[in-house]
C-alpha cells in the first residue's frame, strides 16, 4: 500500500466514526430524548480513539522500501476523486439546506448549534466520498493489473 | 480576449443580472404570497441541473485550453472552492457565537447561505481569472 491509500483508509475510518457518533447523538437528542450520559459518551470516544491512534501511527510510520511510492497515476486518481467529491457536495449541500423547512414546517427555526454541525456532517460525507473513490479506483486498477 | 476571460466576464455579468432580477423576483413572491420551500423547488432544480450541465460542458471545453490557461483556471477553481468552504464555515460559526448556541435561527437562512456562497464562489473565480490575465499582460 502506498501513502495515499493508507491516508485515504485512515480518513475513511475516521469520517465513518464521526458520522456514526453524529447519528447516535441526533438519535439520542430527537428520538429517545434521553439526557446526556457521560459514561456512554466516554466509552464511545475511547473506542474511537483506540481505533484511530493505531491507524494514525500506521499512516505516519516511515514507508517501507518494499512498499510502492506515489506516482503520476496517484495524481490522476486523486484528481478524479476530487471531482467526485465536488459533485457530491454540489448535490448534498442544497438538499441538506432545505431539509429543515420540509421536516419542521415553513416558519420553523433551528438552533444555532446545528449550523456548524450541518457543515461538519457535510464535510464528513464529502470526505467519505473522496477517500472511498480513491480506494475503489486503486482496487479496480489492481484488478485490471491482475488480468 | 481569450475564451476563459470571456467566460469570466460572462459570469460577472450573470451575477449582476441575477442581482437586478432578484428585486422584481422578491416583489413577485410578495404579490403571490409565497409560502414555504415548495415555491422555490422549480428554481432549485433548474439551477442544479443548469449548474451540472455547465460543469460538464466546462470539462469538455477544458481540452481546448492551452497549458497556461489551464494553470490559471486550476488556480482560480482551487481558490474559489476554498473561499466557498471558508464562507460557509465562518458564517456558521459567526451565527453560532453571535446569536448564541441555543437560540433559534430561521431555517431559510441555510439555503440563503448556500446561495450566497455560490455567488461568491463564481465571483471570486471570475475575478481571479481576470486578475491573473491582467497581471500577465502587465508584465509583458
Amino acid at each position: 500500500m502506498n501513502r495515499t491509500q493508507k491516508t485515504m483508509l485512515c480518513v475513511l475510518v475516521m469520517m465513518t466514526a464521526t458520522i456514526v457518533m453524529f447519528v447516535c447523538e441526533l438519535f439520542r437528542l430527537f428520538v429517545t430524548k434521553k439526557p446526556y450520559e457521560s459514561s456512554s459518551g466516554w466509552i464511545l470516544s475511547l473506542i474511537i480513539v483506540a481505533i484511530i491512534i493505531p491507524l494514525l501511527i500506521w499512516v505516519l510510520k516511515r514507508q517501507n522500501p518494499k512498499e510502492p511510492e506515489a506516482d503520476e497515476r496517484d495524481k490522476q486518481i486523486t484528481n478524479r476523486a476530487a471531482m467526485a467529491a465536488f459533485i457530491s457536495a454540489w448535490i448534498i449541500l442544497p438538499i441538506v439546506s432545505v431539509i429543515p423547512q420540509f421536516v419542521f414546517g415553513n416558519n420553523c427555526c433551528i438552533p444555532a448549534w446545528s449550523f456548524p454541525l450541518i457543515g461538519m456532517g457535510v464535510l464528513a460525507i464529502v470526505s467519505i466520498v473522496y477517500s472511498a473513490t480513491v480506494l475503489v479506483q486503486y482496487i479496480s486498477w489492481r484488478g485490471d493489473g491482475d488480468k | 480576449m481569450n475564451k476563459l476571460e470571456k467566460r469570466a466576464w460572462g459570469n460577472i455579468g450573470g451575477i449582476i443580472l441575477c442581482a437586478i432580477i432578484a428585486r422584481p423576483g422578491i416583489w413577485l413572491m410578495v404579490i403571490i404570497n409565497a409560502k414555504g420551500p415548495m415555491v422555490m423547488v422549480p428554481f432549485w432544480i433548474g439551477g442544479l441541473v443548469g449548474g451540472l450541465v455547465s460543469y460538464l460542458h466546462n470539462i469538455k471545453q477544458w481540452a481546448k485550453l492551452d497549458e497556461r490557461e489551464k494553470e490559471i483556471a486550476t488556480k482560480a477553481n482551487a481558490l474559489s472552492r476554498c473561499v466557498f468552504v471558508l464562507f460557509l464555515y465562518c458564517t456558521s460559526f459567526i451565527i453560532f457565537f453571535v446569536i448564541g448556541a441555543k437560540n433559534p435561527v430561521p431555517a431559510y437562512i441555510l439555503p440563503a447561505l448556500f446561495l450566497s456562497g455560490l455567488f461568491l464562489m463564481v465571483l471570486v473565480r471570475s475575478a481571479v481569472i481576470l486578475l491573473q490575465f491582467a497581471k500577465e499582460r502587465h508584465y509583458e
